[in-house]
C-alpha cells in the first residue's frame, strides 16, 4: 500500500488517480456496507451524503473562509445532521419503498447542488478549493493526496469491521434477518436504524471533505449522482454483503477495472470509444456473474471454499 | 402478572378480538385454545404491541403497556416467541440467543468499536447466560451452526431459548408444538415444565390438546374473537360449548 503509488508512477508511468479514487470508493463502499450489508437497508442516495460532505466543506473553506481542517469536520458534521433528517422518515419504509426512496432523495440533492448557483456554483461547481494545510506545511501533491485518503480508508475500514463483529453488529443482522423477531428480542430496531445510517452517512460526508480538498480541488454536481450511488452498492454486493473487507475489496475493483480494460484495449489497438463501450460492457458483466454465481460476494465465496475444503 | 381488559380489535370490519379480558397470575401456566382464526395470534401482537388495538387495556405487572414499543414491552419483562419460529437467518445459534440477552445492549457504538477489558468482560457474560439458555432447551454443542441449517424442531427450541435469554418473567408461546414430531412435542413439553420451574409465567397458544391438558393450569378457549370460556383443563373437557366451537357436533372426534 505504501509502495503502490511509487511502482505505479515510477514503474509502470501509470497515472496516481485510479488508485486515489480506489481510496474514496473503499471509504464509501465500507460506509454503505453497514447500512445495506449488515442491517439490510437498501440505500440507492448514498452518493448524495458524498456530496453534501464535499459541498459543506468546501462552501464553509471558500466562502465561509474555514480552515481546510476545520472545514473538513464541519462538512462531515453537516452530512452527519443531514444522515440524520433524511433517515428519520424514510427508514420508516421497507425494501423496494426505501430503495425508491432513497434513489430519489440522491436525485434531488443532486438537482439541489445544480440549482443552488449562489452556493454551489451551479453545473460548474466549484473549482480552486484549497489544501489541506498543516502550519505552514501543505498538502497538495497527488502523493500526499493519495497516503491521506489511504490512511483514513485504512482507518475506517479497520474501525468499521471491528463494529461489524460487535454485538451492535449482531444486533444489525439480527434486523436483517427478521425486524419483528429483533424487536421481540428487545432490540430497539428504529433507533439502531437510524443510528447506523446517520452514521454511515458521516463517513461518506466525511470522504466528500477529502474529495473536496484532498484531491483534484474542483467539485462539480455530475460527480455525485445516481451513478455513483449505484456503483457503491455494486462494490458492496461484489465484496460480499456482510464483510467489511469486502466491500473494500469490491471498491478497489470497481475502481480499478476501466484501468484495467483500457490496458488491455490498448493492446487490442482500440480507439477510445471502443474501450469506453467495452468499460461499460465489462461493468454489466461483472455485476450479472456475480448475481448469478456469488451472490454471498468474493469473501463468501472463499469462505465457502474453505469449509467445504 | 398480566392483565387483559376488555380489548376489542377490528381489521376493516373484521372482528378480531371482541371485549376480551384476562389473567395471568405471577408463576402460572395457562393454556390458550380455539379453533382456526379465533384470534388467539392476534391477542398475542396486541399484548406485545405489534398490532394496534381498539379498544381496552393491558397491564404488565400493574403497569400499562398499551402505548410502548414492542422492543420496550420485552425488556419489561413480557417476551413472546412466533408460531412460525422466525430465527435470525443470518446468525448462527449462539448468536441469535447472545442478541437477545440484556446485556449484550451494553456494547454500544464506541465500545463495539474499541474492546476495551470491560466490553470483553461483558461479551464473555453474554455468551456465558446465551450458552446457558441453549443448554436449558437442549440444544448444546450447535453454538457455530448457522440458524437456517437446524431442523425444524431445533429451530423452535432455538426461538425459545432466544425467549428465555431476555429474561422474562412471562413468556408468551405462540403454537410451540405445530409441526413437530410426538418426540419433539415430548421434550419441548418437557422444556416449558423446566421453565415454568423457574418462576416464569407461561400463557401458551397450544393446539395440541393432550398437551396443553399435561402442562396448563388454567385454559381459556377463544373462539371468534370472543372468549367463551375458561376453566381447569378438567372443567375444559366437560364444556360442552368447547367442543361445538373446536369440532362441530362430531363430539366423537374428542373421544
Amino acid at each position: 500500500m505504501i509502495l503502490c503509488p511509487i511502482i505505479l508512477e515510477y514503474g509502470f508511468s501509470y497515472s496516481l488517480e485510479p488508485a486515489l479514487q480506489a481510496g474514496f470508493f473503499v471509504i464509501l463502499s465500507v460506509s454503505l456496507a453497514l447500512v445495506v450489508g449488515l442491517t439490510g437497508q437498501i440505500s440507492l442516495g448514498h452518493a448524495a451524503f458524498f456530496g453534501i460532505g464535499a459541498y459543506g466543506a468546501a462552501i464553509l473553506a471558500t466562502r465561509g473562509n474555514l480552515p481546510v481542517v476545520l472545514a473538513i469536520p464541519a462538512g462531515t458534521l453537516v452530512g452527519l445532521a443531514a444522515g440524520f433528517l433524511i433517515g428519520y422518515p424514510v427508514l420508516r419504509l421497507k425494501s423496494y419503498y426505501l430503495a425508491l426512496a432513497t434513489l430519489v432523495i440522491g436525485i434531488a440533492v443532486q438537482e439541489f447542488f445544480k440549482a443552488a448557483d449562489f452556493l454551489t456554483g451551479g453545473e460548474i461547481g466549484l473549482y480552486d478549493l484549497p489544501d489541506i494545510k498543516l502550519g505552514s506545511f501543505e498538502l497538495s501533491s497527488a502523493f500526499s493526496h493519495y497516503y491521506v485518503v489511504w490512511m483514513f480508508a485504512l482507518i475506517i475500514v479497520f474501525f468499521c469491521d471491528r463494529l461489524s463483529k460487535s454485538f451492535l453488529g449482531k444486533r444489525l443482522r439480527a434486523i436483517h434477518s427478521d425486524e419483528g423477531a429483533a424487536e421481540s428480542a428487545g432490540i430497539d430496531v428504529p433507533r439502531m436504524k437510524l443510528g447506523i445510517f446517520t452514521f454511515s452517512a458521516a463517513i461518506a460526508a466525511f470522504a466528500g471533505t477529502l474529495f473536496a480538498h484532498c484531491s483534484y480541488g474542483t467539485i462539480d454536481p455530475g460527480e455525485f449522482g445516481v451513478v455513483l450511488s449505484i456503483k457503491i452498492i455494486t462494490m458492496v454486493v461484489i465484496g460480499g454483503m456482510f464483510s467489511v473487507y469486502g466491500a473494500a475489496m469490491g471498491a478497489v475493483i470497481i475502481a480499478l477495472l476501466p484501468e484495467m480494460i483500457r490496458r488491455l484495449g490498448d493492446l487490442a489497438h482500440m480507439d477510445l470509444t471502443q474501450i469506453t463501450h467495452l468499460q461499460d460492457i465489462a461493468f454489466g458483466v461483472i455485476l450479472v456473474i456475480f448475481v448469478i454465481f456469488a451472490p454471498q460476494g468474493l469473501i463468501g465465496k472463499i469462505r465457502m471454499s474453505r469449509t467445504n475444503a | 402478572m398480566l392483565e387483559v381488559q376488555a380489548v376489542s380489535c377490528h381489521f376493516g370490519g373484521l372482528v378480531a378480538l371482541d371485549n376480551v379480558s384476562l389473567r395471568v397470575e405471577e408463576n402460572e401456566l395457562v393454556g390458550l385454545m380455539g379453533p382456526n382464526g379465533a384470534g388467539k395470534t392476534t391477542l398475542f401482537n396486541v399484548i406485545n404491541s405489534f398490532v394496534p388495538f381498539t379498544e381496552g387495556k393491558v397491564y404488565l405487572k400493574g403497569e400499562e403497556i398499551n402505548s410502548l414499543a414492542p422492543h420496550m414491552i420485552t425488556r419489561k419483562g413480557l417476551v413472546r416467541t412466533f408460531q412460525d419460529i422466525r430465527v435470525f437467518s443470518w446468525l448462527s445459534v449462539l448468536e441469535n440467543v447472545e442478541v437477545a440477552v440484556p446485556l449484550n445492549r451494553n456494547i454500544g457504538f464506541w465500545r463495539g468499536m474499541l474492546p476495551t477489558p470491560g466490553a470483553r468482560l461483558t461479551q464473555e457474560s453474554v455468551r456465558q447466560r446465551a450458552a446457558e439458555c441453549l443448554n436449558l432447551v437442549g440444544l448444546p454443542g450447535l453454538s457455530e451452526r448457522n440458524a437456517r441449517s437446524l431442523t425444524f424442531g431445533q429451530q423452535r427450541l432455538l426461538g425459545v431459548a432466544r425467549a428465555l435469554a431476555a429474561e422474562p418473567d412471562i413468556l408468551l408461546l405462540d403454537e410451540p408444538s405445530s409441526g413437530l414430531n410426538q418426540e419433539e412435542t415430548e421434550i419441548l413439553a418437557e422444556v416449558i415444565r423446566q421453565i415454568h420451574q423457574r418462576n416464569i409465567a407461561i400463557f401458551i397458544i397450544e393446539h395440541h390438546i393432550g398437551m396443553l391438558m399435561n402442562l396448563a393450569q388454567r385454559i381459556i378457549v377463544l373462539d371468534r374473537g370472543k372468549k367463551i370460556m375458561e376453566g381447569t383443563p378438567a372443567e375444559v373437557r366437560e364444556e360442552e360449548g368447547v367442543i361445538k366451537a373446536y369440532f362441530g357436533e362430531k363430539k366423537k372426534w374428542l373421544t
